[in-house]
């Protein structure tokens, strides 16, 4: 057994271990047992040699061969920052679980349940074990929604259940499909890359298009979005994180590796139509994230607005776009959780998420309001921090393809500001609001789990060079395809 | 005559169960406990028996008895399946204790029939066979006879049963009175021998499919596998959905699948009509029960709709089915298991009865959970091997946009059944807990039960993780 396959099995034993520890140890097991698979996950970043583009720690095993299905798993430039982003993100999550006291150990369980199965989406290297973790890290997030959420968790959880569900089984038609049209018949996918030639160009157009469907979902494009409000309004604080920080990533690197990665001629033709659809998705949630006075909804819809920077970097199929979309899901990855974290502080304390409720809170929660006021500059795009570089490499690949379109998106860039700026404003300054009188500032914890993250942004921003490097080979060989 | 002792052994899971029918109905005759000490063996005999049937050669008696009766991976599948399930019920119903000493010698000669059925190659050992199968289950349904709904159920089993009963015989007497032949292969000849009474030979087709489909749940004779599942005392229940689905299915696999492949064109495309119009139907009428074995019954129909889906890709096909028909067996003697446990403390039939079941029971809880995920086809589970399987076999192996239409529905509607699927998971994960869940003091025979369930989840797990080695430890492949 290799390192790669060791590091999905560990989160695997951490749930072996969880249940049969007592549930007082379930938190700090949890947490040891992510943070240990973080580690391995930065010793994978740093033994990551980034001049070579094939697949690195490669492990491949046979496991159905009369059906042409293997254990295949490896990392590339493609996928190495979002492993080690899903590492990172889980021992946040679970950091920020402190809240949580009904069921630790279940609780628990499906974290590291839910940790194991994102690195799998991200290593698989045979289309049908990467089908297999996308479909398993639903279960997990639906118990997660379902026991631990809000008031209306049981409607959010299987509305997300339904929604992704409904997808992915376009996701999987399409992958049994594509094993029929090669021969032979194989789910391998360097495998398949290699004899891509070989199937037609309307079974190609046929298949992008079924995997475009399972991908949008949950991504989610406009308007197949409207379950991810729900869930994030209804998700546990830490639930909401990894859902924003990793699961929609999955949508972004399915479109990247399995659509613009996979069938180039047939990319080409759908990548018009799904540049509109993410300036729609700019725009549009924008605007509602802007109508929003509740907090979580307003940030989910944020999410939207930004996935869809995502979204036009990607059908750019230029250098630029394309690094600049991998690098606006690992900047999403880091700025919204972390805002879904600081949402979360605030409901823990007051129980309310109306921005009108709030009010004055720097003068109550001095530290907390530094942090919360960079983690909203970096999610609108200040320069200097994370968010800027992604949204202005997206929009300059899309200009470069596309032209003056991309002015809508930069749109999206300015009412990113107003609805950032309102709940900054909303919540931060002004008179104390009676509900937020006396309030206690960050805990320990609390700091332990935002600190990071606000670092990232200064890091990201100020260096996103340290990113690109691991980024840029791997997209340069995809963008090649398209020249 | 003569037989050599390889022809005796190759039939020791027929005998084996012939065996443990005469020393059951000995039991009725004897005085004081005797009879506790064999039906408890009755059990451990038949998991005896499901070894000996793996291990008994494939081809072994194909000329013994005008080659009768054969023994190849559908029978050894059908055997090792119909032994576990038997095994199981009477497990059930020696814990429960609910029943008197006949319900065993009921179920073997059931067993019986089905064993027998599976292997059949000639229309009337099929006949007889079916009905050694049916007619202990129409007296079984109504051992429950206490409770009015459980009449309902026994009678409409019966009326619906018998009709069936002479729509199949009516069926095998015109294929044999045409073909003048009472041999699979006989008829398979005959049919293909005489392309221009194609449309005259849909009648018993039909005839027989309708007949044969009324034992599962085929639309349009599906009306009263509902009724008769929540009527029927919960073991029985589980044997109807065991036994009974796997001696037919594997019945019609071999008839439809296997002998008569390939002869006939028209009926292929009306299993396949069938199928896909069963699986819609049960899928679709399971969204909307509030009884959980009301739920099980049509979700069960949907089962066997896309199984039937497989049968007119015959052999090449067997794979996905088995992989599909194993799961979908296991999972229900798991679920069965766990209900026949909650019987013993609560009314199990309203889905909500259920609630916090994986509080109060945390193992057993999360096993039903994984049995009901299996079920709906979560990956990878071995229940998304059938699924996933069946659509391959499906997309790569019947004419190219029909085979794709269908996997593609055969998926979407899979789909569908999470939903139904879930609102019983919601129950059962909820952590408000309803207070009649209780379980009672357990004595070692109840826990067994919720082995049973725990065991059956541990196995779709493993199962779902080698994927094919199930297939080879069922002899298929």
């Amino acid at each position: 057994m290799g390192f790669l396959s060791g590091l999905l099995l560990f989160p695997v034993v951490g749930v072996v271990l969880l249940t049969l520890l007592p549930a007082r140890f379930s938190r700090i097991t949890a947490l040891l047992v992510s943070l240990l698979t973080f580690i391995g996950t930065v010793v994978l970043l740093f033994s990551f040699n980034t001049t070579i583009t094939t697949l690195q720690f490669e492990e491949l095993y046979q496991w159905i061969p009369s059906l042409g299905i293997g254990f295949h798993v490896g990392v590339d430039h493609l996928s190495i920052l979002l492993v080690v982003l899903s590492s990172f993100l889980s021992v946040l999550a679970i950091g920020a679980s402190y809240g949580v006291e009904k069921n630790l150990k279940a609780y628990y369980v499906c974290f590291l349940f839910l940790l194991a199965t994102l690195l799998g989406v991200f290593v698989a290297h045979d289309l049908f074990l990467f089908y297999v973790f996308w479909e398993l890290s639903l279960f997990p997030l639906y118990v997660i929604i379902a026991l631990w959420g809000g008031e209306r968790r049981v409607y959010a959880a299987i509305k997300m259940f339904l929604y992704t569900l409904f997808g992915s089984i376009f996701l999987l038609i399409g992958i049994i499909l594509l094993s029929v049209l090669v021969q032979p018949h194989t789910f391998d996918l360097p495998t398949i890359i290699s004899l891509r030639d070989t199937i037609p160009l309307q079974f190609q157009l046929l298949i992008v298009v079924l995997f475009s469907i399972g991908f949008a979902v949950k991504l989610p494009l406009v308007p197949v979005h409207t379950w991810l409000p729900d869930a994030h309004v209804e998700a546990p604080t830490a639930g909401s994180m990894l859902l924003a920080g990793v699961l929609l990533k999955m949508g972004g690197y399915g479109f990247l590796r399995l659509v613009f990665g996979l069938f180039p001629q047939a990319a080409v033709v759908i990548a018009f139509p799904l540049f509109v659809i993410g300036l729609v998705n700019i725009v549009y949630g924008a605007f509602l994230a802007l109508a929003q006075s509740d907090l979580k909804k307003l940030v989910a819809y944020s999410s939207i607005s930004h996935m869809g920077f995502v979204v036009i970097g990607l059908a750019s199929l230029q250098d630029i776009g394309v690094q600049g979309a991998l690098f606006q899901m690992i900047a999403h990855g880091i700025t919204s959780p972390a805002l879904f974290f600081v949402v979360g502080v605030l409901y823990h304390r007051t129980h309310s998420r109306d921005i009108k409720f709030y009010g004055g809170i720097a003068t109550v929660m001095p530290v907390f309001s530094v942090l919360f006021a960079l983690t909203a500059f970096a999610s609108l795009g200040l320069p200097g921090l994370i968010g800027f570089i992604g949204e202005f490499a997206t929009l300059a690949g899309g200009f470069i393809a596309y032209g003056w379109w991309v002015v809508a998106g930069g749109a999206g860039v300015f009412l990113a500001g107003m609805y950032m700026l309102k709940m900054v404003q909303g919540v931060l300054w002004g008179k104390v609001a009676d509900g937020c009188k006396g309030l206690k500032d960050l805990t320990r914890t609390e700091v332990l789990v935002l600190v990071p993250l606000v670092v990232l942004m200064f890091i990201g921003g100020i260096a996103p060079m340290l990113l690109f490097k691991y980024i840029q080979p791997g997209v340069a060989l995809l963008v090649q395809l398209y020249l | 005559m003569n037989l050599p002792i390889t022809t005796i052994l190759a039939f020791l899971p027929e005998l084996g169960t012939s065996v443990l029918v005469v020393l059951l109905l000995a039991t009725l005759f004897v005085k004081g406990k005797a009879h506790t000490f064999i039906q408890w063996c009755v059990p451990g005999a038949l998991l005896l028996l499901m070894v000996a049937a793996r291990l008994i050669p494939s081809g072994a008696v194909n000329t013994f008895a005008h080659a009768s009766f054969v023994v190849d991976q559908v029978t050894v599948l059908g055997r090792m399946l119909l032994m576990l399930s038997g095994a199981a019920i009477v497990l059930f119903a020696l814990v429960t204790k609910r029943f008197p000493r006949e319900f065993f010698v009921l179920v073997l000669l059931s067993l019986l029939g089905g064993l027998v059925a599976i292997g059949a190659q000639e229309m009337l050992l099929l006949y007889v066979a079916i009905e050694l199968l049916s007619f202990p289950g129409y007296i079984l349904v109504a051992f429950g006879k206490d409770k009015r709904v459980s009449v309902e159920a026994a009678v409409k089993y019966l009326l619906f049963g018998v009709v069936a009963t002479a729509m199949l015989l009516y069926g095998f007497a015109l294929l044999i009175g045409s073909c003048g032949d009472t041999t699979f292969s006989g008829i398979a000849q005959c049919v293909a021998n005489s392309p221009s009474s194609e449309s005259i030979l849909l009648v018993p087709f039909a005839l027989i499919l309708l007949g044969l489909g009324f034992k599962i749940g085929t639309v349009p004779a599906q009306a009263w596998l509902p009724d008769t599942y929540t009527g029927a005392p919960v073991e029985v229940t589980g044997f109807l959905a065991s036994v009974g689905k796997i001696s037919i299915l594997l019945v019609l696999f071999r008839l439809f699948g296997v002998s008569l492949l390939g002869t006939f064109q028209k009926g292929a495309l009306l299993i396949i009509v069938l199928g896909v119009t069963t699986l819609v139907f049960g899928t679709t009428a399971a969204l909307f029960q509030k009884n959980f074995r009301r739920l099980l019954a049509y979700s069960g129909i949907g089962h066997v709709g896309f199984m039937m889906c497989l049968f007119p890709l015959g052999m090449v096909g067997f794979q996905a089915f088995s992989w599909y028909l194993i799961s979908y067996i296991v999972a229900t003697i798991g679920i069965f298991a766990y209900l026949t446990f909650s019987s013993l403390s609560f009314d199990q039939d309203s889905i909500e009865a259920h609630q916090g079941r994986i509080k109060s029971n945390p193992q057993l809880g999360i096993s039903v959970v994984v049995l009901l995920l299996s079920m709906a086809g979560l990956p990878p589970l071995l229940g998304f091997w059938g699924k996933f399987g069946g659509a391959v076999s499906v997309m790569r192996d019947y004419p190219v946009p029909a085979g794709w239409l269908l996997a593609g529905a055969l998926l979407v509607v899979s789909v569908v059944s999470f939903f139904y699927y879930l609102s019983v998971i919601r129950q059962l994960i909820s952590s408000t807990e309803n207070s009649s869940t209780q379980p009672k003091k357990e004595c070692f025979s109840v826990s067994l039960l919720s082995y049973i369930a725990i065991g059956a989840a541990v196995f779709l797990v493993v199962g779902g993780i080698v994927g094919e080695q199930i297939l080879t430890l069922f002899g298929v492949g």
